[in-house]
């Protein structure tokens, strides 16, 4: 078994796996630190993906696709916040909602416009083809992995320290951490923090989006119903875990990808499926009791 | 049936009127002097086996077999979710939410059966319907939550 692992291929196919989570739990973290509680995740990649796969069919090339997968994850953040932020709707009812809507709305546009149920696949959707780096695909251990991705894996990487630094520095950054910490001192000093929400839920639907292209375009090329398969849920568990930090948000969703990748690969070992498919969800599970009792006893710690 | 249980124990027994208790302030149980881990392990257990009892519905009385996914697969989960929060867990009006939900999906696969539009609009239906009245009840939700000052 333990070949399994020690397979480079396993490596490179790692950030296959763990982009969508990224780029999902990246858009969580804006929200969760402008004070939003998004768990509508999942249907936001869920619409990125067939967002994406519309834009590379009709358009025939996949930078559109990831264009429109971005757009589309938008105008669901700008639903999610006028219902949300400006109506004040429960998070978690309109989370549940969007989740339902982004469900309902890509399954049945996948009929109407593809005239498909359950998949659509068609050779004329434009795929990501993959990005070789000549030097660091030299790189002994990391070249395969970091070398011949797809876009969004390195809009993902990319996003990390930058996101790091915007919400460290950058003026809208600040505001952002402002609006989730202390929105009477942003309101204070004159900015509203509805506005901000709003712009934290716009940047986050751009994001999820990305991670759904990343589903849908560039790890295959094709749509299915329900494509995001959970993975919008283990980006909330990794959001509320790392309080929405953008660095200890990568290391878990490189836990939480390479599980996602491993459990892809043990079904070749000829363990039941459900028993695979419950291995990201399992690893969540116990990285969530792990955090929560370490956390616990740090506190009882200061305390006494 | 069960949402009258629900209703007799929440607001008629000892137990649940700690319970209720519990919720509302936790701060204010543990003062008391109530056992709040307790309780709320009490509360997960007495829920889960509500539904389960979903499960033995499903089985007993409708498919007379068990098919696998035949509970996560029309959504029976989130849609109970749902219903719940968008009353504003009023015990007497979540069977009347319930009702609705479970009258707009079947009226969807009747749809899909005469029309040929795909079922999956009833989704679309119902997660509007609950977008827009979330709006208004928030009021009732949000009472006993958050600062009013931009978190939500």
């Amino acid at each position: 078994m333990f070949e399994l692992i020690a397979d480079p291929s396993f490596a490179a196919s790692i950030p296959r796996f763990v982009t969508p989570i990224l780029l999902a739990a990246l858009g969580g973290a804006l929200c969760e630190r402008a004070g939003v509680f998004n768990i509508a995740l999942e249907g936001f990649l869920l619409v990125g993906a067939f967002a994406a796969v519309l834009g590379a069919y009709f358009s025939g090339t996949p930078y559109i696709g990831a264009l429109t997968a971005m757009v589309a994850g938008m105008a669901l953040g700008v639903v999610f916040a006028e219902f949300n932020v400006r109506r004040g709707g429960d998070s978690i009812v309109v989370s549940i909602a969007i989740n339902l809507l982004a469900a309902g709305l890509t399954t049945f546009f996948l009929r109407a416009i593809f005239d498909v149920t359950g998949a659509f696949s068609d050779p004329a959707i434009a795929g990501f083809a993959p990005i070789r780096l000549p030097f660091i695909e030299d790189v002994p251990l990391l070249g395969p992995i970091l070398s011949g991705q797809a876009l969004p894996f390195y809009l993902a990487l990319l996003s990390v320290p930058f996101l790091h630094v915007f919400l460290a520095r950058h003026r809208l950054g600040l505001r952002i951490r402002a609006a989730g910490e202390n929105p009477q001192a942003l309101r204070a000093g004159g900015v509203s923090p509805k506005r901000v929400q709003l712009l934290a839920l716009i940047a986050c639907g751009a994001l999820c989006g990305l991670g759904g292209a990343q589903l849908s375009i560039a790890n295959v090329n094709l749509f299915v119903e329900n494509m995001s398969a959970g993975r919008g849920w283990i980006a909330v568990v990794a959001v509320l875990l790392t309080r929405g930090r953008p660095w200890p948000l990568f290391f878990i969703a490189l836990l939480f990808g390479a599980v996602d990748s491993l459990s892809f690969r043990v079904q070749g070992l000829g363990l039941a499926q459900q028993f695979t498919d419950m291995m990201p969800y399992l690893a969540t599970l116990i990285v969530l009791v792990a955090l929560s009792w370490w956390r616990a006893r740090r506190a009882r710690g200061d305390a006494s | 049936m069960a949402a009258a249980f629900a209703l007799i124990y929440s607001y008629w027994t000892v137990h649940g009127y700690h319970t209720r208790l519990n919720g509302l302030s936790p701060d204010f149980a543990r003062t008391v002097g109530l056992p709040v881990r307790r309780l709320t392990l009490q509360t997960l257990a007495l829920s889960g086996a509500i539904a389960g009892m979903v499960g033995a519905i499903s089985v007993f009385g409708i498919h007379h077999r068990y098919i696998d996914g035949m509970l996560v697969q029309p959504l029976y989960a989130w849609t109970g979710i749902i219903a719940v929060l968008l009353v504003g867990m009023v015990p007497w009006a979540v069977p009347i939410s319930g009702f609705f939900f479970a009258a707009v999906q079947t009226g969807a696969a009747g749809m899909e059966r005469a029309a040929g539009v795909p079922k999956e609009i009833a989704l679309v239906v119902q997660a509007v319907i609950i977008l827009f009245v979330a709006s208004r009840v928030s009021g009732a939700l949000t009472a006993s939550r958050g600062d009013g000052d931009g978190h939500v």
